[in-house]
C-alpha cells in the first residue's frame, strides 16, 4: 500500500497546523486555523477539529506501517491541546439552561421537539450545573459530557493503535486551570466511561 | 436521516451490519444513490461517506462521491510548501478543519482500513525515525518478506542535497540498500542510518545474507 500525493500534502499541512504554537489555556486562545465554526450547535468547538484530524492519521499509518513517527508526533500535539481548558470551553462556560433558547434560529427546529420549542436547550448546549447534578467542573468525571470524553477516547485510541509506547497511560493533567486540574490516564477514562454506561444503560448525557 | 451517515461512520468498525443499514438510509435521504446535486454544500457527510464507500468497496458510490467532491470542494495545492487542502468554496483564511479532516480521511481510506484501525494495533516492526520531515517523506514504507520497501517523496527534490534517516529495531547484522547508487547505509547495533540524495527513489533495505 502507498500514500497518495494528496495524502502526503495534507499530512504536511496538518503537521504545520499542529506544530504552530498557540495557547489553549483559559487565558489564551486557539489559533484561528482550528475550526470552531462547523456544524453548530453540536460540533462547532475546537476540540472536534483535534479529534476529526486524527482519523486520517490512523488511516495513513496503515499505508506506511514502517513510518509512523510523523503521525504520532502530530497526534501528540492534538492530544496535548485536548488536555487544556479550551478543549472543554463549552462545559466550562455553559452553566444552567441556555439564556438564548427563546431565540434559536429556525434551523434548530431540526433538533428540538416542536412542543418544547423555546423551552428546550439545543443539543450541544452542555447545561453544566443543572439539577439534579449540580456544577461538575471535570468534564471526564462529570455525569454528562459524553461527547467530550467519548471522542477524546477515540483520539487516544487511534494514537495507541499505531504506537505501542503507551505514553498516554502515564498520568496527565486535564483542564489545567489552577485548582481545576484533573489527573487521568487513557485507561482510567475508558474505565470511567464504561462504569457510567453500566450504571445507566440509557447512557450518560 | 442524513445524520445517519455520521453515525454509520463511527459504528462501522464495531457494528458493520447495522452501520450499513444506517448508511444506506442516509444515502437515500441525501440522494447519493441517484444523481447527486452539484455543487455539494460544505459538509462532513460527503467525506465520511467516501470513507465508507471505499471501506466497503461500493465502487459506483465511490466514483460518484469522488467526482462530486472533486467538482465541488476546491482541491488546492500550495506547491511551495507541498501542502494539499480543500477550500470547499468557502473563501476563508484557513481551510475548514473539520471538513478537511473527513476529506483527508477519505483520501487515505481503502477496503477494510477503517475497521482494521479499531480491531488491533499495527503490527510492531522496525521503524523509520528521525526523518527530516516535511523536507523528506515517504509514500511507501513497509516490510515485505524481511525487506524494507521505501518510496521517497521529498517536497523540493535536490540531487545535490543529502538527507538522512534511521531505521530502528533491526536484527543486528549487515544490511544493504538498493535502488539508488548514491544511497548508503551504516548499521550500529539494531539501528541503521541511511544517507541519500534528496530525490524521489524506490529503495529496498535488506539484510546481507
Amino acid at each position: 500500500m502507498e500514500l497518495s500525493d494528496r495524502s502526503l500534502g495534507w499530512l504536511r499541512y496538518l503537521n504545520r497546523k499542529a506544530h504552530t504554537k498557540d495557547d489553549w489555556s483559559r487565558s489564551g486562545k486557539p489559533h484561528p486555523h482550528w475550526d470552531d465554526r462547523s456544524d453548530p450547535p453540536m460540533a462547532s468547538w475546537h476540540r472536534f477539529d483535534l479529534v476529526d484530524s486524527s482519523y486520517a492519521m490512523g488511516l495513513m499509518a496503515q499505508r506506511t506501517p514502517a513510518w509512523t513517527e510523523q503521525y504520532v508526533k502530530i497526534l501528540d500535539q492534538l492530544i496535548e491541546r485536548h488536555l487544556c481548558w479550551w478543549s472543554a470551553s463549552d462545559w466550562l462556560t455553559q452553566f444552567g439552561h441556555d439564556p438564548d433558547r427563546g431565540d434559536y434560529p429556525d434551523i434548530y427546529k431540526l433538533f428540538i421537539p416542536p412542543e418544547l420549542w423555546g423551552n428546550y436547550d439545543a443539543p450541544g448546549w452542555t447545561a453544566n450545573g443543572t439539577a439534579p447534578w449540580g456544577v461538575q467542573i471535570d468534564p471526564v468525571a462529570a455525569d454528562g459530557m459524553l461527547f467530550y470524553k467519548g471522542f477524546f477516547l477515540v483520539l487516544l485510541g487511534i494514537r495507541s493503535m499505531i504506537d505501542p509506547d503507551d505514553r498516554w497511560n502515564q498520568p496527565f493533567q486535564m483542564i489545567r486551570d489552577s485548582d481545576n486540574s484533573f489527573t487521568w490516564t487513557h485507561s482510567e477514562i475508558a474505565e470511567h466511561l464504561c462504569q457510567q454506561w453500566l450504571a445507566a444503560p440509557i447512557g450518560c448525557h | 436521516m442524513a445524520a445517519a451517515l455520521t453515525t454509520a461512520y463511527y459504528a462501522a468498525p464495531q457494528m458493520p451490519i447495522d452501520a450499513k443499514r444506517l448508511f444506506q438510509a442516509g444515502c437515500d435521504s441525501l440522494g447519493l444513490n441517484s444523481n447527486i446535486r452539484l455543487p455539494l454544500k460544505p459538509s462532513r457527510a460527503y467525506g465520511s461517506s467516501l470513507v465508507l464507500a471505499r471501506e466497503w468497496e461500493m465502487k459506483d458510490l465511490e466514483k460518484k462521491l469522488a467526482e462530486a467532491i472533486e467538482y465541488s470542494y476546491e482541491p488546492t495545492w500550495d506547491t511551495g510548501l507541498g501542502e494539499f487542502t480543500w477550500g470547499l468554496g468557502l473563501n476563508e483564511d484557513y481551510p475548514r478543519g473539520q471538513f478537511n479532516a473527513f476529506l483527508a480521511a477519505a483520501e487515505a481510506s481503502g477496503p477494510g482500513l477503517w475497521t482494521a484501525l479499531s480491531e488491533k494495533p499495527l503490527e510492531v516492526c522496525p521503524q523509520i525515525t528521525e526523518v527530516d520531515f516535511p523536507t523528506m517523506a515517504f509514500t511507501r514504507a513497509e516490510w515485505v518478506d524481511g525487506e524494507l520497501h521505501l518510496r521517497t517523496s521529498p517536497n523540493q527534490p535536490d540531487p545535490r542535497a543529502v538527507t538522512r534517516f534511521k531505521v530502528s529495531g533491526l536484527m543486528p547484522g549487515r544490511w544493504q540498500i538498493a535502488g539508488n547508487e548514491s544511497a548508503s547505509v551504516e548499521v550500529i547495533g539494531d539501528e541503521a542510518t541511511v544517507a541519500m540524495p534528496l530525490i524521489h527513489a524506490d529503495l529496498i533495505l535488506s539484510p546481507l545474507r
